[in-house]
C-alpha cells in the first residue's frame, strides 16, 4: 500500500511539473512586449514600435480581399441596419457577451494564424498612442473583461477618414492580418471601417 | 429562452468554451471531493490559505521571468501544505493561526514583489486576474486542458483506492494510527492533492474564492445527508453541477466567471439548508 501511496504521489509531482503553464506566448496584438493576456491601453500601446506612418500604411494596404471599398460600406451598412451580425464578417464580437469577447480576442491572440485573411468586428474604446521611436500614433481598439480590470487589445488602420478621439464607443471593422517588425509578430485589423 | 439557447450553441462552437466546461468540471470535482475531508477535519480554510501561497510563488516565478511558472508555484504550494497540515498537530502555533499567517504573509509579499519588480505595465489587472480569476479559465490552451484533465484523473483515482483509509484519517486520525494505518503518510498524500487542486483551481476562480469550491458543496451536502459516503457523492454532484451552470451563466449574461460560480454554490448552500430544514422537520 505504501508503494502505491508513494507511487501516486510522485506521479502527481510528475505531471505537475511536466508543464501545466505551457502557454505558448501570444502573438504581440496591440501589445508590444507583454506576454500577458492582461494588458491595459497604456501597456498594449506604449512599446509600439512600427517604422510606418499611419498615412504611409494604410496607402500600401490591400482592400479587403475580394470586395471593393463602396461594396464594403454598403455590406456594413446593411448589417448595421439589421442591428446584428454583419454580412461578411467572420468573427462579430459585437453580438457576444463581454466574458466571451475578452476570451475571443485572447484566443487571436494566442492562435493569430487561424484568423488571418478574416474580417473582424469589434466594438470598445478607442485608444491611442504615440511611439517617440518612430514618430508614429497608434490606433487600438481596447475590450474590457467582466472584472473591469484587465483588458484585451487589437489594433487597426482605418481604409479612410479620421480616427476617433481616445475613449470613444467604437465599432471597428477589418482585416485580421499578421506583420512582423524588429523580429517580432504583431497583428491588426487592416483596411479597417469605423462606426461611433 | 430560445435566445439563451441559441447564443448557447452558438458559444459551444468555440473550442475554449468546451475546454473550460471540460476543466471547470473536473476542477469542480476533485475539490468537491477534498472538501467533505478538509471540511471535517476542521482544514476549511486551508484552501483560501494555499491559494494565497500560490499567489505569492506566482509572483516570485513572473518576476524571475520564468516561461513556465507551474513547477515553482506547484513545489512551493505542496511544501506549505504539508507544512499547514503538519502545524495542526504538536506546534506552537495552532493550525488555524498557521493557516491564517502563511496566507496573509504569501499575499502581501506577493502584491509587494509584483509592485517593486513590475513585470508589465498592468499590474492591477495581474493581481485582479490571479485572485479573482477574471477569464482565466477561458483562455486555457488545449495543453493545460490535457494536463489539467490527467492531474484530475489521478486526484479521483487517489481518492477511490484510498477511499477508505481517507475515510479513516478523516474521522479519527488516533483510531486509525491504533489499528495500523499510516496516518502521517495519508496525510501527507491529502496536502498533495490538496495542493494541486489550489492550483488547478485558481485558474477557474481565483485565489480569493477557491475555498468556497471547498466547502460550498460538502457544507450543502452535509444540510441533507449524514453518512460519509452520500454527503461525498452529494458533495461531487452538487459541485459539478454549480460549476458548469456557474460557467454558462457566466458566458452568456458577460459576469465574472469566478464570481458567478461561488453565486451558484451559495444559491444551492441555501437551497440545501431548506431542504435540510423540511427534511429534519418531517423526520422529527
Amino acid at each position: 500500500m505504501k508503494k502505491t501511496v508513494s507511487f501516486l504521489l510522485a506521479a502527481l509531482l510528475a505531471l505537475s511539473l511536466a508543464g501545466c503553464g505551457g502557454s505558448q506566448a501570444p502573438v504581440q496584438a496591440a501589445s508590444k512586449g507583454s506576454g500577458s493576456t492582461s494588458q491595459t491601453v497604456s501597456d498594449v500601446l506604449a512599446n509600439a514600435g512600427q517604422d510606418l506612418g499611419t498615412e504611409e500604411k494604410a496607402g500600401t494596404e490591400d482592400d479587403w480581399s475580394t470586395i471593393s471599398d463602396a461594396e464594403r460600406e454598403e455590406l456594413l451598412a446593411e448589417g448595421a441596419a439589421q442591428g446584428s451580425s454583419t454580412e461578411g464578417v467572420d468573427v462579430d464580437l459585437t453580438t457576444m457577451s463581454s466574458t466571451m469577447v475578452y476570451a475571443e480576442v485572447s484566443n487571436i491572440m494566442y492562435e493569430p494564424d487561424d484568423y488571418v485573411g478574416k474580417i473582424i468586428r469589434m466594438k470598445g474604446q478607442a485608444a491611442s498612442a504615440y511611439a517617440e521611436s518612430t514618430d508614429t500614433t497608434y490606433y487600438a481598439i481596447i475590450i474590457a473583461d467582466a472584472t473591469a480590470c484587465c483588458a484585451q487589445g487589437i489594433e487597426y488602420l482605418l481604409a479612410e477618414g479620421e480616427y476617433p478621439a481616445d475613449q470613444t464607443e467604437a465599432t471597428v471593422t477589418g482585416e485580421f492580418e499578421l506583420y512582423d517588425e524588429d523580429g517580432q509578430t504583431y497583428c491588426r485589423l487592416k483596411n479597417a471601417v469605423i462606426e461611433l | 429562452m430560445i435566445g439563451i439557447l441559441d447564443k448557447l450553441a452558438l458559444y459551444w462552437t468555440y473550442p475554449f468554451v468546451r475546454y473550460a466546461l471540460i476543466v471547470g468540471v473536473l476542477i469542480a470535482l476533485c475539490s468537491s471531493l477534498l472538501g467533505v475531508t478538509l471540511v471535517l477535519k476542521r482544514f476549511s480554510f486551508i484552501g483560501d490559505g494555499l491559494s494565497h501561497v500560490a499567489f505569492g510563488a506566482m509572483a516570485v516565478a513572473a518576476i524571475a521571468r520564468l516561461t513556465n511558472e507551474m513547477p515553482l508555484v506547484l513545489a512551493v504550494t505542496i511544501v506549505c501544505a504539508i507544512l499547514l497540515l503538519r502545524m495542526g498537530q504538536n506546534t506552537r502555533i495552532n493550525g488555524d493561526a498557521a493557516v491564517a499567517m502563511i496566507s496573509v504573509a504569501s499575499l502581501a509579499i506577493g502584491y509587494m514583489l509584483m509592485n517593486l519588480f513590475p513585470t508589465s505595465g498592468n499590474i492591477s489587472g495581474d493581481v485582479c486576474t490571479t485572485l479573482f480569476g477574471s477569464t482565466s479559465i477561458l483562455t486555457l490552451s488545449s495543453v493545460e486542458v490535457a494536463l489539467s484533465v490527467i492531474l484530475s484523473v489521478v486526484v479521483v483515482a487517489a481518492f477511490v483506492c484510498f477511499y477508505n483509509r481517507i475515510f479513516a484519517v478523516t474521522f479519527d486520525e488516533s483510531f486509525a494510527r491504533a489499528v495500523g494505518t499510516n496516518a502521517k503518510l495519508y496525510n501527507l498524500l491529502i496536502a498533495v492533492i490538496v495542493a494541486v487542486v489550489i492550483v488547478l483551481a485558481m485558474n477557474l476562480v481565483g485565489s480569493l474564492l477557491i475555498s468556497a469550491l471547498v466547502i460550498f458543496p460538502a457544507l450543502s451536502a452535509m444540510r441533507v445527508f449524514k453518512n460519509f459516503f452520500a454527503v461525498t457523492v452529494c458533495s461531487a454532484v452538487v459541485s459539478v453541477l454549480c460549476a458548469a451552470l456557474g460557467i454558462l451563466v457566466s458566458i452568456v449574461s458577460g459576469t465574472p466567471v469566478g464570481s458567478t460560480i461561488v453565486s451558484v454554490d451559495l444559491i444551492g448552500f441555501v437551497l440545501f439548508y431548506l431542504a435540510g430544514k423540511c427534511i429534519g422537520g418531517v423526520s422529527r
